[in-house]
């Protein structure tokens, strides 16, 4: 196996690592310190950072996959999980590359962004697709949009990090005419 | 030899300095007075004494404010921690005695109850906000399947939908896939309860001529082979009665606070209890024992 495949491999294993962490910790852990606020949504902004950042057709189906691993800690149905997943990042893929920004305000930027259309995503196609639709519950889903925009800075230095410990700058800079000239 | 050849300066040096000696053995030995020439000098001498003195008793002071400063903050410091310290056992002890009697009412509706019971903790809530569940620590490992009610001391809480092999997933009875055969403990009329939002559920097809009240109980109508009979669901907050409607629309607020639960019970055999007789039983004894 060459040192690429197996930095793929392995970046592949510690997010998936990293999501279930974050599910634990959403579902597991806040509620149990802090009962008055909402647990930020950490899986979904690790979504979002790799609708952001990774090739769009590996994301789509490695989304897939994190949607179907979502079920595993919700009683949210696999077609909601995709349908808004998928919806979500559709919309974020169409305007990266509009918005003029980088770094870590890109992403909180982009967080409060795809917050909102998760959330409003989620109620158009509950009421589309569901027999009994969820309810607007839009001071819910304010505060819940709120806290994700809030802890996306740090969130993003995670993901940021972790991203970068699997990036191997040699492999992935080395164009034919670098190697040409080298 | 030239006898007044005399050196008169090296003989005036001489004798000024004997004289001196002289003199302040002589003054020695008389009682000092106050002198006229002396009063500057002690002046000046009282002024730097006076001076170095006030300097010391102020160096001396700030020290010993510095010294019982550091003897206070440590003091502080120590009291602040046997404080902390106290308050911790004290919060520590007063959980212990709530722990204490949570436990004794569990165990009392556990030994009180003909049915099975599986006792089991909380240990996560549902991802999406949307959603109203909740995971218990126990599995098909410990006995559970599918269908079984969950249930607290004071009222159900859902029942079981996804057993895995050592937790469950619990759809609480607020969650709006959750079904609930229930009646009006009052009027002994049939309902179907769904829910409506974390906080609200929904009574549904109860005939409209019904006498139902805010404030009336609703209980488990034990149709549905889940829960028991008779055990509290939750109470009636609003009424609405459509015009063009056969059934009144009726919302009602859980007896249990989900958000809030610690320890819940598994019931194996919901059938083997019927809480409706339970309360039914005193009235028609004292009605037969008064005729």
């Amino acid at each position: 196996m060459s040192s690429l495949r197996a930095r793929f491999y392995l970046k592949i294993f510690f997010f998936t690592a990293l999501f279930f962490a974050l599910c634990g910790f959403q579902t597991s852990f806040w509620p149990n310190l802090i009962t008055l606020l909402p647990s930020p949504q950490f899986w979904l902004m690790m979504i979002f950072f790799i609708s952001l950042r990774w090739t769009p057709l590996f994301s789509v189906f490695y989304i897939y996959f994190l949607g179907f691993c979502l079920t595993r800690f919700s009683q949210i149905p696999l077609k909601m999980a995709w349908t808004t997943l998928l919806t979500t990042f559709c919309l974020l893929s169409l305007f990266k590359d509009r918005v003029r920004l980088s770094g870590a305000l890109s992403f909180s930027f982009f967080t409060l962004l795809g917050s909102i259309i998760f959330e409003v995503s989620y109620v158009i196609l509950s009421h589309s697709i569901e027999v009994n639709p969820t309810s607007f519950q839009f001071f819910d889903r304010l505060i819940q949009i709120i806290m994700n925009f809030i802890f996306s800075y740090p969130a993003y230095r995670v993901f940021e990090w972790l991203d970068h410990v699997f990036y191997d700058r040699q492999i992935w800079s080395a164009t034919p005419e670098q190697n040409e000239d080298l | 030899m030239n006898f007044l050849n005399f050196n008169f300066k090296k003989a005036f040096i001489l004798l000024l300095i004997i004289s001196l000696p002289l003199i302040s053995i002589n003054m020695e030995q008389k009682k000092v007075q106050n002198s006229w020439f002396t009063q500057p000098f002690s002046f000046m001498a009282q002024t730097v004494q006076n001076g170095f003195s006030s300097l010391s008793r102020g160096v001396r002071s700030t020290t010993a404010q510095y010294l019982n400063l550091i003897n206070i903050k440590s003091e502080n410091a120590h009291l602040h921690k046997e404080n902390s310290e106290l308050k911790t056992r004290l919060n520590q002890f007063s959980e212990n005695q709530n722990e204490l009697e949570r436990l004794r009412t569990l165990l009392d509706f556990q030994n009180n109850t003909k049915m099975e019971l599986i006792p089991g903790q909380v240990i996560g809530r549902d991802l999406v906000a949307d959603h109203n569940t909740i995971t218990i620590n126990k599995g098909t490992k410990h006995g559970l399947r599918a269908g079984q009610a969950v249930l607290t001391v004071s009222g159900a809480v859902g029942y079981i939908f996804k057993p895995q092999y050592f937790t469950s997933h619990v759809m609480l009875i607020t969650d709006r896939y959750s079904v609930v055969d229930a009646l009006i403990q009052k009027t002994r009329s049939h309902g179907i309860v769904e829910g409506k939002n974390s906080e609200t559920c929904v009574l549904q097809y109860v005939e409209r001529t019904e006498d139902v009240k805010i404030g009336d109980l609703i209980v488990t109508g034990g149709l549905d082979n889940i829960f028991p009979k008779g055990f509290p669901l939750g109470v009636v907050t609003n009424i609405e009665r459509k015009t063009k409607s056969a059934s009144l629309i009726i919302d009602i607020k859980p007896v249990v606070d989900s958000n809030k639960v610690e320890e819940v019970f598994i019931v194996k055999h919901a059938a083997l209890e019927n809480f409706l007789e339970k309360t039914v039983d005193p009235q028609t004894t004292s009605q037969t024992g008064q005729q």
